[in-house]
């Protein structure tokens, strides 16, 4: 008897497994919580598959024009300088922990756009304060005028686009 | 196959058929210069008339509405940039990003030399000279005498012109290159001759040539006092050689027209040719004349002459007459009563219409550093003569692209703009017209200011109802802290005075809205009792609160306006520390007889019953009777209730 059992249990580990599971395509999707808590952006909330389609937009630049090209590798690390310098410089306006940044490159400009949330103490000179120091010392480490183009929003409610 | 044979056949066929019946050719292509693009850009775009400044940030919190505002905002914004400046110049090694071919030195701040350190050798002090940093100059230079450096007569007689150009002090803000906040808003006084400075010092130490003794009478007259003045002039009378054009400028603009007169035969004598400067100094020197006709006839000399030598007359020449036209003292309105002012202003008109003849359509360049001024000055004397003909075709030419004069945004410009919109909105009775005008200019160009609003609100109440307008004063009133004080009464007055029956739902809503948000923070000021934000606080007036309460009212927030007529009648609410209304003041008997009126019609007891008391604060017995009656008429009163109401009424004074 033992041994059928073990025959059989053979067998079922030969099988393919054909579930549907598998093909699914989960990268790039965000997990939804039980609850519906999971804030979304309107660009967070694009699938993978309407990318090229509902945020190409934001792949404009014109590093392809002759004189403004740069090396990729070079863009990535500006990319993630601006990107850790924004997060470092702002963490009391920060909306979506400061990953939803765009950064846009035109001509021999980069300009940072974005959202940012009002802080507790709402001081406008200091906005333009850090404003100023921000575009200066991007620039002054980027070696290339840089610019920001950031919205403020009452809270972080205000740019979801959906819960999920 | 067959298929694509036929295809090809047919294809050759039509090519061959095309290039028999024409023959191709490929047009040379137009040649563009690089800035081609962006103009056609600009002329299809244009800018958005509607939209802030660009250098403020563009969301509404961020937006300045006052001049201060934007004063405070843009320099705040400066001092930001120039402390990553001086953080770049002090690490300069936690910037080496360095991937820019070729090197920018714009991207690589850093620090000035210091006179105590650097070398002290002719290089270091020419390359000061060419920084212009005048006081580090001096430093070097004196430390190099005391070192015993020898210094040749060639760097001196640098220095020597840069010191005296500049009196031995720093170059003053209005020529600071890099930061444009400085440049446009700082603020020197006007200095006297530093007498013993290097400047003197030099003069002494170099031989006394024509050059050195021009640039030392230019000096002197360019920082002129009694003293300064009296040196330049025995300076000229014992100098033999041939003095230069720019130290006779000097003596002409520091003198009077009589001896600059004399000056200008001594330049022709020398066979000297005259400069704009000449002129400019010579109409300076004509402005000293007290007596207003000898001044004009010395105005038109100096034109005439100009004319004469085809020296076509910068616009700072034309500045420095339209503001010396009109008497100085003529200005104060309580010495404007006889004649002498409008004959005068008559006069400038007639000036400022010739010159403006001249000049339109004519391609503008600066020429001197004071050419921008005049359009500011004219518009000023186009303000007061009321002519806003004159101050359109002033405007049509300060914008259009021929014109290369620009004035400093934020502070000039921000005059030039104002005074004409005031001129035009005092002169129009169409209130779309004026909403347009206030669109188009406030807040990108014009701050707003208290005298603007007040001919707004003047305007309003004088034609047929604007509700956009009218919402756009009080939101910008809002933003520019004209909430309290009298603006903040006008703001009340023109809301009481809106008919809502003419607005249509949106402007409804909107009415509620601006309602809700003033009374708010109307209350939430009065709030302020705490020790350390006592100094914010503005207590609620009786005609404030009635007014407010009306406007609650008329909104449908009936409860809310009662809380706040229930302080009228709470003693506690005007006494002690914690006080929010003002003891003094009474309420408006016209918004108290509306909101009677109103609970009649809804047969609120309890709400006629309130503002029966708190008229009673300011009424006579004989006035209450009637309403009194009226309150048992319309409400439904109990007799305890009737009891009451007439026991209050007999206990007020006769």
């Amino acid at each position: 008897m033992l041994r059928n059992l073990q025959q059989v249990e053979l067998q079922c580990c030969r099988h393919i497994s054909t579930t549907s599971t598998l093909l699914k395509n989960r990268a790039a999707k965000t997990k939804s919580t039980s609850n519906r808590t999971q804030l979304l952006t309107y660009e967070m909330a694009q699938k993978p598959h309407h990318i090229g389609v509902r945020k190409s937009w934001l792949t404009w630049h014109s590093q392809n024009l002759e004189e403004f090209r740069q090396s990729q590798p070079l863009v990535v690390a500006q990319d993630e300088v601006v990107r850790r310098f924004i997060r470092g410089f702002f963490p009391q306006n920060l909306v979506v922990s400061g990953n939803e940044t765009v950064i846009k490159r035109r001509g021999n400009i980069l300009i940072v756009a974005g959202f940012l949330q009002y802080s507790r103490r709402l001081d406008i000179r200091r906005i333009y304060w850090m404003f100023g120091f921000a575009e200066e010392f991007l620039s002054i480490l980027l070696k290339q005028p840089v610019k920001l183009e950031l919205a403020f929003v009452e809270s972080e409610e205000d740019v979801a686009y959906n819960y999920i | 196959m067959i298929g694509r044979f036929g295809l090809g056949r047919v294809l050759s066929r039509s090519l061959s058929s095309t290039e028999a019946a024409q023959k191709l050719t490929i047009q040379p292509a137009i040649e563009r210069s690089p800035t081609d693009l962006l103009a056609a850009l600009s002329e299809t775009v244009g800018p958005d008339t509607t939209a802030p400044h660009f250098a403020y940030i563009d969301d509404p919190i961020t937006i300045p509405s006052t001049q201060s505002a934007k004063k405070t905002y843009f320099m705040a914004k400066e001092f930001g940039k120039r402390a990553a400046r001086e953080l770049a110049a002090e690490w300069p090694t936690l910037f080496a990003f360095d991937r820019d071919q070729p090197q920018l030195p714009a991207f690589r701040p850093q620090h000035l030399a210091d006179p105590l350190q650097v070398e002290p050798t002719e290089k270091s002090l020419l390359a000061m000279i060419a920084s212009r940093e005048v006081q580090d100059c001096c430093v070097l230079y004196e430390r190099m005498r005391s070192e015993n450096v020898e210094v040749s007569e060639a760097v001196q007689l640098e220095l020597f012109r840069l010191v005296t150009y500049y009196n031995s002090s720093n170059i003053p803000f209005s020529e600071w290159e890099t930061f444009s906040g400085m440049r446009n808003y700082g603020e020197n006084e006007q200095s006297a001759w530093k007498s013993g400075a290097v400047a003197d010092l030099l003069f002494e130490t170099l031989p006394r040539t024509d050059e050195t003794v021009s640039i030392m009478i230019a000096g002197l007259c360019k920082f002129s006092d009694h003293a300064s003045l009296e040196r330049a002039r025995n300076l000229y009378k014992e100098h033999k050689g041939k003095i230069h054009l720019e130290a006779f400028n000097g003596l002409i603009g520091s003198s009077s027209y009589s001896v600059a007169r004399k000056l200008v035969v001594e330049i022709e004598a020398r066979k000297i040719a005259p400069s704009v400067d000449t002129f400019n100094a010579l109409l300076t020197a004509a402005s000293k004349i007290p007596k207003f006709e000898e001044r004009v006839k010395a105005f038109t000399e100096v034109i005439g002459e100009m004319k004469t030598l085809n020296q076509e007359a910068p616009l700072s020449s034309y500045h420095l007459i339209v503001k010396n036209l009109i008497d100085g003292k003529l200005l104060d309105k309580e010495q404007q009563e006889d004649g002498a002012y409008t004959r005068q202003l008559t006069l400038g008109v007639s000036w400022l219409n010739e010159i403006l003849e001249t000049i339109e359509g004519k391609p503008l360049e600066p020429v001197t550093s004071t050419c921008h001024l005049f359009f500011v000055e004219a518009m000023g004397l186009l303000y007061r003569a009321s002519n806003e003909k004159l101050a359109k075709t002033l405007l049509s030419i300060y914008e259009s692209p021929t014109n290369q004069v620009k004035m400093p945004a934020f502070t000039i410009e921000s005059m030039f703009y104002n005074r004409y919109l005031q001129l035009a909105v005092e002169q129009t009775t169409s209130l779309p017209r004026i909403h347009d005008l206030y669109t188009s200019m406030v807040p990108r160009l014009v701050g707003v200011n208290n005298a603007l609003s007040a001919l707004l609100y003047r305007k309003l109440s004088a034609s047929d109802r604007h509700w956009p307008l009218l919402r756009r004063v009080i939101i910008d009133g809002i933003t520019s802290g004209q909430i309290n004080g009298i603006l903040g009464e006008e703001m009340r007055k023109q809301l009481c005075n809106v008919e809502l029956h003419t607005l249509n739902p949106t402007e409804r809503e909107q009415f509620t809205a601006l309602v809700q948000k003033l009374v708010a923070v109307w209350i939430e000021y009065s709030k302020f009792t705490e020790e350390r934000m006592r100094r914010l606080q503005r207590k609620l007036s009786p005609s404030q609160i009635s007014e407010c309460a009306l406007l609650l009212t008329r909104i449908g927030e009936t409860q809310k306006a009662y809380e706040l007529l229930e302080l009228l009648l709470d003693e506690e609410a005007a006494q002690g520390e914690e006080a929010t209304v003002l003891p003094r003041g009474f309420a408006r008997p016209w918004a108290m007889a509306e909101l009677f009126e109103d609970a009649l019609r809804k047969r609120d007891t309890y709400g006629a019953a309130t503002c029966l008391q708190v008229m009673a604060l300011t009424s006579t017995r004989a006035k209450l009777e009637p309403l009194a009656n009226r309150i048992m008429e319309k409400c439904n009163v109990n007799a305890e209730q009737e009891r009451i109401i007439n026991g209050f009424v007999r206990l007020r004074p006769q």
